[in-house]
């Protein structure tokens, strides 16, 4: 990330998630990042924790169970590395549910590998051992890309 | 979140959402827009101040729809801004949850299924 890169660690909770959302919402505002871009970033951000939250499992070796994100700006959008302490998830590798064909049988659930995968470019996922980190960059008009 | 809930004329029931459907947002409306769902009456979930949406927001968009059609009923969006509506397409909605532009053609729709 360069230099003008942002970094803030939250709790795996909603509140956390709510105040993570937030400060993505007023960095965006402060670079002067397009709206679309914007809610790229958090609609990306957003899926990947409401995954750590509803089905990352605690590791007890992974020190405090958290979420850090570090928001960089590049020629082309803005970068985003997103780093959590629950178990492994490989969402590069993770296969979103296709649509459904009819109402009665679409599954509520299921949605937002398939959103993350449309918005985020260059998407990148690792393992250190103890912590997921994934990165990839919300492309400046912030459109997602056709399914 | 905000979530107001009002008749929408004779055919169904309107409910009107303002703010974030994140994880928060979603928590709030998920216990009365079931209730709503629940009521086996056409609804109109009126999007036009929802200004973000995530997943976990469509899936209880996606569940009331589903309740209301077991009652031989319909689930409209009314009139989401761009950005939103390009979200729900994303997510492979755009054939299970119609989107209106419009109150008119929400009541057209919704006459159609009756």
């Amino acid at each position: 990330m360069d230099a003008g890169a942002e970094t803030r660690t939250f709790g795996i909770s909603a509140g956390g998630i709510g105040a993570l959302d937030c400060w993505i919402e007023a960095v965006g505002a402060r670079w002067g990042a397009s709206a679309r871009t914007v809610v790229g970033a958090r609609l990306c951000v957003a899926e990947l924790a409401a995954n750590v939250l509803e089905h990352g499992v605690a590791k007890a070796d992974a020190g405090p169970d958290r979420i850090t994100v570090t928001l960089g700006r590049c020629a082309d959008g803005i970068k985003i590395e997103f780093v959590d302490t629950r178990g492994p998830f490989d969402p590069t590798r993770a296969v979103a549910a296709a649509p459904a064909a009819s109402l009665e049988s679409a599954d509520p659930r299921g949605r937002g590998l398939r959103l993350l995968q449309a918005y985020a470019r260059d998407l990148a996922y690792s393992r250190d051992g103890t912590r997921n980190r994934v990165t990839f960059r919300i492309a400046s008009d912030g459109r997602a890309r056709r399914a | 979140m905000d979530i107001t809930i009002s008749k929408f004329g004779d055919i169904g029931t309107r409910v009107v959402l303002v703010g974030k459907l994140d994880i928060a947002g979603a928590e709030k409306i998920a216990t009365p827009l079931a209730a709503v769902a629940g009521a086996r009456n056409n609804v109109v979930v009126d999007m036009v101040a929802v200004d973000f949406i995530a997943s976990i927001g469509i899936r209880h968009l996606v569940m009331a729809a589903k309740t209301v059609a077991r009652a031989s009923r319909m689930l409209v969006l009314l009139d989401p801004n761009p950005i939103v509506s390009e979200i729900l397409v994303t997510a492979g909605l755009a054939d299970l949850l119609p989107i209106v532009r419009s109150e008119d053609e929400a009541r057209t729709v919704l006459s159609a299924k009756a």
